[in-house]
């Protein structure tokens, strides 16, 4: 695989010199724009709280403060909350990813009996806005017992928007040409074999969309992690911890603005990770 | 008819085979469904058998009115202006988010591109900060005297600063710009993904013909995605349609119901009161009743989507 | 495949041990505490580290949130039986709904009389913390009108202005403010963003025109109608309007919240900023420079007033604690002057006014606080709904409110997002009308109770008065 990739590479008929200028120049002007909110908010969490107002345009702040940061991660129980968090996301995740993986993968290929009555249940629940699906999860989560526990999270993590990528993985599926599955069969190899060494290395792009996605509902999910651990604040994530910023009467801007940053970073890293896996011509590779 | 005949001439090999095969796609289903059908299908159920109660969500008493919430909710303006913003909400954002997305997946799957992780970072980022930190960020970049008007001003765009959120006329423009800022690297790498099924030696051979980046684009690559274009299309109108945190966090709804979408309506029914208790009751029969609206809306999507498959 | 399950089996295995560990080594009781008393966290904070000092036995997890987030969040558990050992009766509902649903626990049991003793007259009053006699709730602070003005004593010196008194000097005051601020200051500031400040300033402007309205989120009504569209509501209407329209109402009003705003005026931008007692605390922390003071609202008539606001029950002990006794300890130790000075700083630092007698007269030593209480000693009593008949405490739990509510009127006058107010609020007052009516018949009581004949605009309504009316 990594020779194709070469070769195609090697292949790949370069653009012209200014279409390519172009091309930077538009992407870096878009990601500045982009990415402008942003470092205003890291910038912000810099800055002490009274010149948090008062220099509303200014990148650079006259006086730079670490406190911010100290008091968020007294106040958020950081190192118990983010652990906990790391646990909560990479398993919620190795679940969806499996789940959807394996479902969408016979959704998308086989028309089995059941199938349509399958997919229009799922495409036409998420359709439906719920006004909020706490307390019927926290009900089941409680008479699993798991109320309090990391594993009541998880299950619950998992249990979210996970149609979404079911829909991915079984619209990709169904694009894979059918001869590598019949030449699977001839060399003798089962319906989980098949699947297993035949299909899944080849659905990398949807997993690697699920691995940020899900990361990043899960890490970030407030609602159910907070009602799910009431009883047992230990069993909490980072994003219950730092959301006590916003209060009823008052706001510690500068403080969410350094619990963001926080949060974010992890995220990056996984996106930073994963996103390499999108590269043009994978796919193709292993197709030829 | 015919299908019928070719069943019964089944040999009884190939009928173990079809049961087998039916099997092993249950299971393969089945944890999916198990999960499922615990954290979405109950909750659904839930919602729609309280959508038929006079209930505040937040005492055990509850009185059985039948369809009285639907009654009620056909004659409620406030609904249907929720209702309609909605769909206005939609429209503007949907195209943009979709194509904006798709230019820069593009853009960004070349893997001559030096720079791609850091464009790809930089567009990606505002998907990783949660709503509220943006809803903060953006009141003070579209206030009055923030950047926005600052850049417009020095541009000669505009001659008076405006209040962009706070101004009933610009509001809901303001909330598309913002989420579709926000929302763009999530379908972005759907789009990253999909292209990953475009075989690079085909996009070659178009280059190699001599045909330009933009008739490789139409001519090659659509046809090639579209199976998961639908898919990402009907991902982003049913988003669009269910859009929450960010509208609530950048204007709540407001000015006087200028963003007032579903979800908004739906969540300070369910949770705040101006007198009385809150409505849960009424709310669940709001989001219900505006799912079915999107159930068609998709399967009509949905159909859609089945023609552009055939055209592949 | 095979192995990715044995993983996520093993994993699972290693968790739910991880669960049971935690379970085991709990060997202080943790009590769980949670409100949105965000103006006195610090002081809260300090006084949980020496409670705990104090009771070795006892941790104490405090968790704040707001309003909107207890109602969706923590209400649910309540209802299944695992909600927080502390927790305060949210603002949606009133004391007889939570009693009603067996949130609490009868407080007398656990709290001595010596104790109760402590609270100020009238604190621990029927239908507020009690209910049928038995005592349910303790109150977080004394009630005081959130609808003063603050003002910034610069910028009225700089614009060479007096302090305004009328609707008409307030209009000009806000103008010329405006004028001479030339993008440096504006007039009036306000959170905007949030429905509730609208509401309380516009019902605040309305009572100083003379006319009879009721306070935030209570019934009451004129001549049998609900007075939403009565000439003094009008006034009103016509001063805001008016302040919008001479731009002097500062620009981001509209898209702002109540934080802001505050944080704003403390920067100088506005002159005037109608809210509440704790925004002195957060000013003297954080803007100890600003030079400001407290007035009433402007009046619009001769007989304009301002309203007392009723006082509302706060925390209160779950049914279903495991630990009544420490939960009880620890409402001891909150209210204490002895050991601790939980009451004596939130005073001192100008958040609340206590409810324990001698609290306030030996820590007001705040001038702008002093200000602002007796500012606020001038407010007078209104009829209240539930003082003539406690039924309707069921009437408030079986009222549909309409939308557009006042609220979102006031709040779409702000933004100018509306152009005649005057006939959303006519169709308001008759929409209302009916939905209480509605609910009146629905609880069985006669709508006529609403109405105070004997009512007079800017005179206290006193307990004589409602015995009149029987």
């Amino acid at each position: 695989m990594e020779m194709t990739k070469q070769t195609a590479a090697a292949k790949r008929v370069r653009l012209p010199r200014p279409g390519r200028i172009v091309i930077n120049a538009v992407l870096i002007l878009c990601s500045l724009i982009w990415i402008y909110p942003i470092v205003w908010t890291i910038i912000s969490s810099f800055k002490p709280q009274a010149d948090f107002f008062k220099e509303q345009l200014t990148l650079f702040p006259a006086t730079w403060t670490l406190d911010n940061y100290s008091r968020v991660w007294s106040k958020a129980n950081f190192a118990v909350y983010f652990f906990n968090s790391v646990i909560v996301t990479v398993f919620s995740v190795l679940l969806v990813l499996i789940m959807t993986n394996m479902a969408g993968y016979v959704l998308g290929r086989y028309k089995f009996v059941g199938r349509s009555a399958l997919m229009a249940i799922f495409l036409s629940s998420i359709c439906i806005p719920l006004v909020s699906t706490l307390i019927p999860v926290y009900q089941i989560v409680k008479g699993m017992g798991l109320l309090g526990t990391r594993l009541g999270l998880i299950l619950s993590g998992a249990g979210g928007a996970h149609v979404v990528f079911l829909l991915l993985f079984s619209s990709y599926y169904s694009t894979v040409p059918n001869e590598l599955e019949e030449a699977a069969k001839i060399d003798g190899c089962g319906f989980l074999r098949t699947f297993v060494k035949v299909m899944m290395p080849l659905s990398s792009p949807i997993s690697t969309t699920v691995i940020i996605m899900e990361s990043l509902w899960t890490w970030n999910a407030f609602q159910l992690p907070l009602i799910l651990t009431l009883n047992n604040p230990t069993a909490r994530t980072l994003a219950v911890g730092l959301y006590a910023f916003k209060g009823e009467n008052t706001v510690d801007w500068t403080g969410i603005c350094a619990g963001g940053a926080i949060a974010m970073v992890p995220i990056i890293v996984v996106f930073i990770a994963f996103q390499k896996f999108f590269i043009n011509g994978m796919a193709g590779a292993v197709k030829g | 008819m015919s299908q019928k005949a070719i069943k019964v001439k089944q040999n009884p090999i190939q009928r173990k085979n079809r049961i087998k095969l039916n099997l092993w796609c249950w299971a393969f289903v089945s944890l999916t469904l198990i999960f499922y059908l615990l954290f979405q299908g109950y909750p659904i159920l839930c919602s729609i058998y309280y959508s038929l109660f006079n209930w505040s969500g937040m005492t055990s008493n509850m009185t059985y009115v039948g369809l009285e919430n639907y009654q009620n909710l056909l004659k409620d303006n406030v609904f249907w202006g929720a209702f309609r913003n909605s769909f206005r909400y939609m429209i503007m954002v949907v195209p943009l988010e979709v194509t904006i997305s798709l230019f820069f997946a593009y853009l960004l799957n070349d893997e001559k591109l030096r720079a791609r992780t850091a464009y790809r970072v930089s567009l990606f980022v505002p998907v990783v900060v949660t709503a509220s930190i943006v809803g903060i960020v953006m009141i003070f970049i579209w206030s009055s005297n923030g950047i926005i008007n600052y850049v417009l001003k020095s541009l000669r765009l505009i001659d008076k600063n405006i209040n962009w959120l706070g101004n009933a006329k610009y509001a809901m423009r303001t909330v598309v710009i913002v989420s579709v800022w926000k929302d763009m690297g999530t379908y972005m790498i759907y789009w990253l993904a999909a292209l990953q099924g475009v075989p690079a030696d085909v996009i070659e051979a178009a280059s190699v013909d001599g045909a330009t980046r933009g008739k490789t684009f139409f001519k090659v690559v659509v046809p090639m995605i579209a199976p998961t274009a639908g898919i990402i299309l009907i991902l982003c109108t049913i988003n669009s349609l269910k859009a929450f945190d960010l509208i609530q966090t950048l204007t709540g709804g407001g000015p006087f119901f200028a963003t007032d979408v579903i979800a908004t309506f739906v969540y300070r029914t369910a949770f705040t009161s101006d007198m009385g208790l809150p409505r849960f009751g009424y709310a669940s029969a709001a989001a219900t009743m505006f799912g079915i609206v999107v159930i068609i809306i998709g399967a009509v999507l949905n159909a859609l989507k089945g023609k552009l498959q055939k055209l592949q | 495949m095979k192995k990715l399950f044995s993983l996520l089996l093993a994993a699972a295995l290693v968790l739910s041990l991880c669960g049971s560990l935690t379970a085991l080594a709990d060997e202080p009781i943790t009590l769980r505490v949670y409100d949105w008393s965000d103006s006195t966290l610090v002081y809260r904070q300090k006084f949980h580290e020496e409670f705990m000092a104090n009771n070795p036995d006892i941790k104490i997890e405090y968790t704040q949130l707001t309003i909107d987030q207890f109602n969706s969040t923590v209400v649910g558990a309540i209802q299944n039986g695992e909600g927080p050992d502390l927790f305060p009766v949210p603002t949606t509902l009133n004391l007889s709904t939570a009693v009603a649903e067996n949130w609490f626990l009868p407080l007398e049991d656990y709290l001595p009389q010596e104790f109760l003793d402590t609270f100020l007259d009238g604190t621990l009053s029927e239908g507020v913390q009690r209910k049928n006699g038995v005592l349910y709730t303790l109150p977080e602070s004394g009630s005081l009108s959130n609808s003063m003005f603050f003002y910034n004593k610069d910028i009225l010196a700089e614009c060479g202005l007096e302090v305004p008194k009328t609707f008409e000097d307030f209009r000009a005051a806000c103008k010329t403010i405006t004028e001479k601020g030339a993008g440096r200051y504006w007039g009036l500031i306000e959170g905007g963003n949030q429905a509730n400040r609208c509401d309380i300033l516009f019902r605040a402007l309305v009572q100083s025109a003379g006319g009879k309205i009721s306070i935030n989120n209570r019934a009451l009504t004129v001549n049998g109608r609900v007075p939403y569209d009565t000439e003094e509501v009008r006034k009103a209407v016509e001063l805001l309007q008016g302040i919008v329209e001479d731009g002097s109402l500062y620009p981001d009003t509209a898209s702002i919240s109540a934080p802001e705003a505050r944080e704003l005026f403390a920067q100088g931008k506005a002159a005037f900023l109608c809210q509440g007692l704790w925004c002195i605390g957060t000013w003297a922390n954080d803007h100890p420079e600003l030079n400001y003071g407290v007035m009433v609202p402007p009046k619009g008539a001769d007989n304009g007033y301002v309203a007392n606001v009723e006082s509302i029950p706060w925390m209160g002990i779950y049914s279903k604690t495991k630990y009544p006794e420490a939960a009880a300890r620890y409402l001891k130790a909150l209210y204490d002057t002895e050991t601790y000075h939980y009451q004596a700083d939130v005073v001192k630092s100008g958040s609340y006014v206590s409810v324990i007698k001698g609290v306030n007269e030996a820590n007001m030593v705040d001038p702008v606080m002093k200000e602002y209480y007796e500012a606020a000693s001038q407010c007078i009593d209104i009829p209240i709904a539930t003082s003539r008949n406690v039924k309707f405490y069921d009437f408030y739990s079986t009222v549909v409110g309409t939308t557009p509510s006042l609220a979102s009127i006031a709040q779409g006058i702000l933004s100018q997002a509306i152009d005649e107010p005057m006939d959303y609020l006519a169709a308001l007052s008759d929409a209302e009308t009916n939905a209480w009516k509605t609910a009146c018949e629905a609880v069985g009581i006669d709508f006529s109770e609403l109405e105070f004949s004997n009512w007079v605009a800017g005179q206290p309504y006193t307990a004589a008065d409602y015995a009149a009316l029987q």
